[in-house]
């Protein structure tokens, strides 16, 4: 099967102007809710992936996005963002929008602690929505908290039920500030190591040489 | 807990005219160093099919109008199509051996030519297609090659347009558009008179020309369906 950025590095081919580049890539999504995993993806119409799954389109026929997701930014200075990302929950034929929307705001633990991944998915021509090329992994982060809504609308002389979710989630750098429970030193290195398994962990063997010197960073 | 979704057949209108079409959607992907747009066409798409009813005579028996504007609510319709140039036209001196739904004479014959009333001709299927992708594979033996990119056809509930098609002896490997909205197999067929299944996207629109002046003449405004995926 076809990897994901050598499909990727097809379409740049040898394009500089990075307007001249055209390649379909769209996000998909996946909340790990307990017992409610729900996919969704960045488009019209169900996608199927190599994977087996289905996810299903956010857009909608007016063009309008139901999910609501932040800019994701770089989280390699160290910096923890907060992201919110909100989802309007609608009927799937596994389940009604109304149970969703209940069972996880009832009960917390289905959101707390579960992960939320992106993916990225590469469409390649005549594919239509079954693309051949597996999906990558994106970016991942952690459910902290959630926010429920539900709201009646009146839209064109219909009335409307809208249940709308939205998760309040982390990245990876969330928590790195906690003080770490153990000590740099070589012995107490080379012992977490053995304990995990890991034959040798050279991690902190200068620690020692470095204590009770002042480094003068150029 | 499974969803059942309510289908209502569309009433038997008179129709004046009537549209499928993909529009698609697009994200603007800015200008080339050559200056050119370039859009970023959204993968899928959906279909949608437009109509205006004809001027309803019959109003104060069969208030169908009136039914229709109170379905605005995401009600599921199927629309049979009326034919239109979209439609694919087959030979008329052709006997199909595949005819569904057709009916005989009260004396239990066909017409004279050997086909039957109200009849719905198709073509077989020949290879299985999976839900999302774009190809279909159909027998065209009894009829030769007049299915061209452009046309309208359906399988099931949904109805598809041609984007491509080459054939291949007698098989037409065609390149719909949008992709299948289900899994298709060769006990499938491809039905010269398709469906669609969609929901009342411009409910004011419709309501806006009820007028109870003409001695109960009614003519809706047109009618715009969005495709509905179940």
């Amino acid at each position: 099967m076809p990897d994901f950025y050598d499909v990727l590095d097809e379409y740049i081919g040898g394009d500089d102007e990075f307007t001249d580049v055209r390649a379909i890539v769209r996000r998909c999504w996946f909340y790990d809710f307990v017992d409610h995993p729900i996919r969704v993806w960045q488009g019209k119409g169900k996608l199927f992936t190599s994977d087996g799954n289905e996810w299903l389109g956010t857009i909608d026929a007016n063009g309008l996005d139901h999910h609501k997701t932040p800019t994701i930014t770089d989280g390699r200075d160290g910096s923890s963002a907060r992201y919110e990302m909100g989802l309007n929950l609608i009927d799937t034929p596994g389940a009604a929008a109304t149970s969703v929307y209940q069972d996880i705001r009832n009960e917390q633990s289905r959101v707390f602690g579960r992960n939320v991944t992106c993916y990225l998915a590469i469409f390649g021509i005549n594919e239509g929505l079954r693309p051949q090329t597996p999906i990558v992994f994106f970016r991942e982060f952690t459910m902290m908290n959630s926010k429920f809504s539900e709201k009646l609308e009146f839209v064109n002389g219909a009335s409307v039920k809208n249940y709308q979710c939205s998760v309040v989630c982390k990245d990876g750098n969330f928590g790195r500030s906690e003080i770490p429970n153990g000590t740099y030193s070589n012995a107490v290195q080379q012992e977490r190591a053995r304990q995990l398994g890991v034959e040798t962990d050279l991690g902190c063997s200068f620690v020692a040489a470095l204590a009770n010197r002042t480094y003068q960073i150029p | 807990m499974t969803i059942n979704h309510k289908i209502w057949n569309f009433p038997a209108l008179k129709i004046e005219s009537q549209l499928f079409h993909v529009p698609g959607s697009y994200f603007d992907g800015g200008l080339t160093s050559g200056g050119a747009r370039i859009m970023s066409p959204e993968p899928g798409g959906r279909s949608v099919l437009e109509m205006r009813p004809a001027y309803q005579v019959c109003e104060w028996e069969n208030p169908n109008s009136s039914w229709i504007m109170s379905k605005i609510n995401g009600a599921i319709f199927k629309v049979q199509m009326i034919r239109t140039p979209q439609l694919i036209k087959l030979p008329t001196d052709v006997i199909y051996p595949s005819v569904k739904d057709g009916v005989d004479w009260d004396n239990n014959s066909p017409w004279n030519n050997g086909q039957e009333w109200q009849k719905d001709n198709f073509a077989e299927i020949v290879t299985s297609s999976l839900e999302g992708s774009v190809f279909v594979s159909v027998e065209t033996e009894p009829f030769g090659e007049v299915i061209k990119h452009g046309h309208v056809f359906g399988i099931g509930n949904y109805a598809y347009i041609v984007d491509d098609i080459e054939y291949d002896g007698s098989v037409a490997n065609i390149t719909v558009s949008p992709p299948l909205r289900t899994n298709v197999t060769t006990d499938d067929t491809m039905l010269f008179v398709p469906y669609f299944l969609g929901v009342i996207a411009n409910g004011p629109e419709i309501r806006n020309s009820y007028d109870a002046g003409n001695i109960g003449g009614i003519q809706l405004n047109r009618i715009v369906f969005n495709e509905v995926v179940i």
